[in-house]
Order: structure tokens, then C-alpha cells, then sequence
């Protein structure tokens, strides 16, 4: 993203592993974790998320860079309990150790972001971002169990997968945006609208990686675990007749483990979603949301030229 | 925001895309008018591409939070 941006994330990030005197190995993990899943070079992409919000109101770097370190840390602790339990994502390096010590790094990630928040000079500050920081925790875990409790589900309804979607996803977005805001020092009511853009922001990643694993389903345990993916949700209630008895008899019968995908259902999962139009309601539900960021972001008070870097991550598409 | 009728609406228009307007006519009230433009030009895009439509974000993988 930015590089001198990232030094002093480093910077922050390394005074965080003196002051904490972590086991060298730990320290290791810690260092090799953050960023692994960046693939072209743009690092700390909560932390970033953290800096646009906070200057989208009009703070500045130094404001912003406890709170944007420690959702870094909140946020990388949240993917590992993740890959964890849904057993994905094996090349990450935290799924290269047993799981035992994945959830032990898992933990000191926490403890370091609160580690990190302690540092916010205004006590009022502090107790606001590490209020967010709880409750984004709550909202985020509260979301995985219902998605783990849907997994057993023969259907799952539209409003069953956006409410969860909100909680599992959307509040961490919402947890970045709202530190951010609240470091730049915003009114609440400003603090409030970037929060509800950082529930669509959540909303728009899951549909872009929800359609991406489900079109890459051979290699993803999505399908396998019978999650219910927006793709998923999408056919469950728009198929009909045959055609939808077939779709929910194949997905239990892999969920149940009673059958093993071949390259027939292989195809006939891409061919369904050609001819059922997965992709386009995909898409349809994406823009629709990016619509509704937009809204919001029209409203906030601030000037235009502030939110021109949110603007650009939801702008229209002609 | 009426969750199934967009859905109802992609899939039938997918299917069958002289029906939409008569879809659309029978969804009309349970939408609004962004929704429908989005619906419609999603479609159209789909229908030029041969089906591929995809998801444009925007080149930043900073919308590839969750």
C-alpha cells in the first residue's frame, strides 16, 4: 500500500515484541503470520483500513497507530481460530504447526493487541477502542456458531445468511472503521455511519470470497462442509423440483461424509452454476451493497476530498 | 431489502431473459430502483459476456477483508 506507512507499522510492531519479550519462536510465529496471506506486497491490510477511516475524519497517522496495530493483531488472531476450526487454508503458517500451538499464537495475537491498545495516550480513547474491540469479539464468535449451526441445516434462508455474514464478517470491518474514527476523534454520530460502512465492507469481501471458494470448490471444504455460502444459500432457494432434490441430496451426502465428490459432480456443480445464474446474483448482491456504502459514505460530514480512498474501494461500476 | 425477489428475479432473468420485464413488472413493488437498475445491468452485462459476468472490485486487495 504505502511503504513508508508500513515502516512505521513495523516500527510499532517491533517495539510491541520489546516491550512483551516473547519465546524467540513465538516471536517468529507472530512475524511470519502477519501478512502471509498478502500476495502482492500490500501488508496490514486492518491496520490500513484502521489509517483510511481515521483519515476519512480527519485524524492522522501517529492519532491512529495503537488501534490500527491492534486490529491487525485482533484480525490475524480471528483467521487463525478460523482456518482452525473449518481445517482451511493449509499453506498459511499457522496451519503448518500442530493445532494446539496455532491456537496458543491465536491467543498471544489477542493479548498483543491488547498490549497494543494500551498504548493510546487518552484513557477515554483507550476504553472506547478496547470497548469496540470486545464487542466485535461477541458479534464475530456469535457468527461462527451460527454458521457452524447451519452447517447442519437443509436450508438456510436469505435473511439466516446476512445476518450472519453481519456478525461474522461485517464486525470486524465495522471494528476498523469505528477505532478509526473514534482515534480521529469524530463525533459519534460519524463514528456510527463508519461503523455501518465497515458492516457492508465485511459483506462485500464475504460475497467476493464466498464466490471464489465456491467456484474453486475442489480445492476449498466449503462445499465438503456444507457451508452455506452465499452461492450455496443462492441454489438452495431458487432451485426447484428435481433439480433442487438433487443439489440438497449431493451436499448432505458429502457434508454426512457418506460420499466422495467425483469428477461428474465436479461438473455438474460448474454447469449449475452457469445455468442458474451464480454468478450473476453474486455479482447483483456485491453491486447492490456497494450501492448502499456509497449512501452511507454521501452522508458522513466531512469533507469530499477525505473520502476519496474509501470511495475508491466501493465505487460504481458502469 | 426483499432477499428473495432479487434472487427470484437473477434466476429468471438468467433462465429466461425475454421474461424479465414481466418479472419485473410482478417484483416491481418489492423493490426499490436502484435495486432493479443493478439487477438490470448486472443482466445485461451477462448477457453481452456470454454468461461470464463477474465481480469488478476495485484493484486493491484492501476489499478482501473477512
Amino acid at each position: 500500500m504505502n511503504f513508508q506507512v508500513d515502516q512505521y507499522f513495523f516500527r510499532e510492531i517491533d517495539g510491541l515484541f520489546d516491550k512483551t519479550r516473547l519465546d524467540p519462536e513465538m516471536e517468529r510465529l507472530v512475524r511470519v503470520s502477519l501478512n502471509a496471506d498478502c500476495t502482492n506486497g500490500e501488508y496490514f491490510r486492518w491496520a490500513n483500513l484502521t489509517l483510511l477511516s481515521c483519515e476519512c475524519v480527519g485524524g492522522e497517522l501517529e492519532d491512529v497507530l495503537p488501534g490500527a496495530i491492534g486490529m491487525e493483531l485482533f484480525a490475524l488472531a480471528s483467521d487463525i481460530f478460523d482456518d482452525i476450526q473449518d481445517q482451511d487454508n493449509e499453506e498459511m503458517p499457522w496451519r503448518q504447526i500442530p493445532d494446539a500451538q496455532a491456537i496458543n499464537l491465536a491467543i498471544c495475537l489477542l493479548m498483543l493487541c491488547e498490549e497494543a491498545i494500551s498504548a493510546i495516550p487518552d484513557n477515554h480513547l483507550y476504553r472506547e477502542v478496547a470497548y469496540s474491540l470486545h464487542r466485535t469479539g461477541i458479534r464475530a464468535i456469535n457468527g461462527q456458531f451460527r454458521e457452524f449451526m447451519y452447517d447442519s441445516y437443509k436450508q438456510v434462508s436469505f435473511e439466516q445468511y446476512f445476518k450472519m455474514t453481519e456478525q461474522k464478517a461485517g464486525s470486524l470491518t465495522a471494528c476498523a472503521c469505528k477505532i478509526g474514527a473514534i482515534l480521529g476523534k469524530a463525533e459519534t454520530r460519524v463514528i456510527q455511519d463508519m461503523e455501518q460502512f465497515g458492516v457492508i465492507l465485511g459483506i462485500l469481501g464475504q460475497i467476493i470470497n464466498d464466490l471464489k471458494d465456491f467456484l474453486d470448490f475442489p480445492k476449498k471444504n466449503d462445499f465438503i462442509n456444507n457451508k452455506k455460502t452465499l452461492p450455496n444459500v443462492y441454489l438452495l432457494n431458487t432451485l426447484q423440483g428435481e433439480m433442487a432434490e438433487r443439489f440438497k441430496d449431493l451436499t448432505q451426502k458429502v457434508s454426512e461424509g457418506a460420499y466422495r465428490i467425483k469428477d461428474m459432480d465436479r461438473e455438474y456443480i460448474k454447469q449449475l452454476a452457469l445455468e442458474e445464474g451464480v454468478v450473476p446474483y453474486c455479482t447483483v448482491m456485491y453491486e447492490i451493497y456497494c450501492q448502499k456504502a456509497r449512501e452511507i459514505l454521501e452522508e458522513i460530514p466531512v469533507p469530499e476530498i477525505n473520502k476519496e480512498k474509501l470511495k475508491r474501494l466501493v465505487r460504481e461500476i458502469k | 431489502m426483499n432477499y428473495a425477489a432479487i434472487a427470484n428475479l437473477v434466476h429468471e432473468g438468467v433462465k429466461n431473459s425475454k421474461s424479465l420485464l414481466t418479472q419485473l413488472k410482478s417484483e416491481e413493488k418489492k423493490l426499490n430502483s436502484n435495486e432493479i437498475t443493478v439487477i438490470q445491468n448486472v443482466l445485461a452485462r451477462n448477457q453481452v459476456s456470454g454468461g461470464t459476468v463477474a465481480i469488478e472490485p476495485p484493484i486493491t486487495p484492501l476489499l478482501y477483508w473477512g
